[in-house]
């Protein structure tokens, strides 16, 4: 069969079964058995697709998924997030457009909690919002700044998109989360510095001047909230514990936090968080275990090979790899859902990358980044469907006040493509030469 | 809770603003055999935190005695797989399976009764040949050792698999029936204004 034909039944199913609305997980299992029955990569074997549903799941490193999400539940039900948010608006409330800099400060603190930027909109986009919209400002702006802001929180360490490609692409956990540092501080440099800019032109208010008492409580609140970030990072950092395992203790530190010395979490509101946390992680592994299978299909066509031939065939520069790359991750994060691009793009994607000489770590966060974007572009902008959800605002303003921080997430996206000692930098001094 | 709820699940429905059509219910009530299985999966889920955690433990305070526990991180990944096809039965219940409904839900009720429908199918064939796979397997690897736990066997993990899919067949199957009460009333019911 053509090459062209091939690739043609391998896009054309899987869409047609996502835009007919079912289940991504089971579009891309009925995608495996057509591609089967067509006989593309292998005949009909339904022993191989539950061994490649098996093994997909079957991972200590796939543990920590579910303890991110565990994590960031009880962090925005245990009144960590208001914290984290007061203790953000002390340290750079009082500058004109203060509340804006709060906003993505806050988020780059949540996002050293959580590993979804879904969750990240959810719990702390609610307050972020509130907050900026009491201070007199408009819905677009509040809103923008924090979708913005949201995509920060799968770049900074923990994050639930890396752990998943560090796994398909067989890199080191502990290197790629500690390689997404430094960028989450850039992205959030690059919203700020827009903020700036923004502020003077449109005159935003000042956050109101606080006395020293009030800064010193503010901290005093957070103090504790913060130790979790950097109990995963400095736990991971260290080496003292693998991602997992840094998972579970930043759970543990979080309950204690919430049930025992906040004491804003009620043990019935726990079992609740439990047993949403476990059907969230269910749907998310099942998504990742039929992908598995999916992946299989692809790696055993042969196509990844073919494509990357195809590219270099136009360049083997690695910049233009990675600028054709960024194009096809932007428009495919427009349609697709995060976890699912993943999955899917990893295997056919990392082969060409690793053929120019791209180093994966470098690799995987530009892949994960360029489809945070892409929760933030309609049609299929998860983001803006929860901050839609959680704020009130319709969808069309949600979308006007993104427009202007696509410009600061660009350049930030630039930033991290083109210079790759910007991801590789902090893994390779800590970790020493990981890959 | 339900701010939180839809928060992370990552659900891709946007707001349904511009159809005025009669919903369709698609969230089965809750039975007993809902309550059991949610229940026991959360347990499962609370477990796989201790089992780590017993793992970090045992890990730096005993080094110097030279005492493990290999099975603990075996039996969280176990109970991992478990959680991943077991519970992806009970999120069928209120329908938390990520799916990208935004061009459907534009549609006519009576269509997108219909597709739901066709959607269960769908749903059933894809289970129904992962079963083929995972009952055999379940049978083959019955004698084949994990590793470090003696008595768990690679097929006694297989059927989880046949389990999980042996439960989500039972909630297409609750899923249908309510869907044909649901057109019995659309397509035939009393007071839908057809002639």
């Amino acid at each position: 069969m053509s090459e062209i034909l091939m690739l043609f039944f391998f896009i054309a199913i899987l869409l047609f079964f996502f835009i007919a609305g079912i289940p991504v997980a089971f579009s891309l299992g009925l995608t495996t058995i057509a591609l089967m029955f067509l006989g593309i990569g292998i005949g009909f074997n339904p022993e191989l697709i539950v061994l490649r549903m098996f093994g997909g799941v079957n991972s200590f490193i796939l543990l920590a998924i579910p303890f991110f999400l565990f994590a960031g539940r009880i962090m925005n039900a245990g009144g960590m997030t208001v914290r984290i948010f007061d203790f953000s608006q002390a340290m750079v409330g009082r500058v004109r457009g203060g509340l804006g800099h709060v906003n993505i400060l806050a988020s780059m603190i949540f996002a050293g909690m959580s590993g979804s930027a879904v969750a990240d909109a959810a719990g702390l986009g609610a307050i972020e919002y509130k907050a900026m919209k009491e201070g007199g400002y408009s819905d677009e702006v509040s809103v923008g700044i924090t979708a913005a802001s949201a995509t920060i929180g799968p770049i900074i360490p923990p994050s639930i998109p890396l752990v998943i490609y560090a796994i398909l692409a067989n890199v080191s956990v502990g290197g790629i989360l500690l390689g997404g540092l430094l960028p989450g501080i850039v992205i959030g440099c690059a919203l700020m510095l827009m903020t700036t800019f923004y502020a003077h032109i449109h005159n935003f208010p000042c956050g109101k001047e606080r006395t020293r008492e009030e800064v010193f409580r503010a901290f005093k609140n957070g103090f504790l909230a913060l130790g979790t970030p950097i109990l995963l990072i400095g736990g991971i950092v260290s080496g003292f514990f693998t991602p997992t395992e840094a998972a579970a203790v930043a759970v543990v530190y979080a309950l204690i936090l919430a049930l025992k010395i906040y004491k804003e979490l009620t043990l019935t509101e726990l079992w609740e968080i439990i047993k949403q946390t476990m059907i969230d992680s269910a749907v998310l592994l099942l998504l990742i275990s039929v992908a598995n299978a999916y992946a299989f299909m692809i790696v055993r066509s042969r196509l990844p090979i073919i494509f990357a031939e195809q590219v270099i065939a136009i360049s083997s520069d690695p910049l233009m790899v990675l600028l054709i790359i960024n194009i096809l991750l932007l428009i495919v994060g427009m349609f697709l859902e995060t976890i699912a691009a993943l999955t899917i793009l990893t295997p056919v994607l990392l082969p060409l990358a690793t053929m120019v000489g791209i180093d994966p770590i470098h690799f995987g966060l530009v892949m994960v980044f360029n489809l945070m974007i892409g929760l933030l572009t309609p049609p299929f902008g998860a983001v803006l469907f929860v901050l839609n959800k959680a704020t009130g605002v319709p969808l069309t303003k949600v979308v006007k006040g993104c427009l202007p921080f696509y410009i600061p997430l660009f350049i930030a996206l630039a930033l991290i493509t083109l210079i790759p000692a910007l991801t590789l930098w902090l893994p390779r001094l800590v970790l020493g030469g990981v890959r | 809770m339900a701010e939180t709820k839809d928060a992370t699940s990552g659900e891709i429905t946007p707001p349904t603003e511009t159809n005025n059509e009669p919903e369709i219910r698609k969230e089965l009530r809750e039975t007993v055999f809902d309550r059991i299985l949610l229940w026991l999966c959360s347990v499962v889920f609370c477990l796989v935190l201790v089992f780590v955690i017993v793992q970090v433990l045992v890990r730096y305070v005993t080094v110097h005695i030279g005492f493990s526990l290999p099975w603990t991180e075996e039996l969280a990944r176990y109970l991992l797989v478990l959680i991943a096809f077991i519970g992806s039965a009970v999120a069928f219940r209120k329908q938390e399976h990520i799916a990208i409904t935004s061009l459907i839900d534009h549609f006519p009720t009576k269509v997108r009764l219909v597709h739901s429908v066709v959607a269960c199918l769908l749903i059933m064939f894809f289970i129904s040949v992962v079963t083929i796979g995972s009952v055999k397997f379940t049978y083959k690897m019955m004698v084949m050792p994990t590793g470090a736990i003696p008595w768990l066997k690679a097929g006694h993990l297989y059927g989880i698999i046949t389990i999980g899919m042996a439960l989500i067949a039972v909630y297409q199957v609750r899923l249908l029936i309510k869907y044909a009460t649901e057109i019995k009333r659309l397509f035939w019911g009393k007071g839908s204004g057809r002639s």
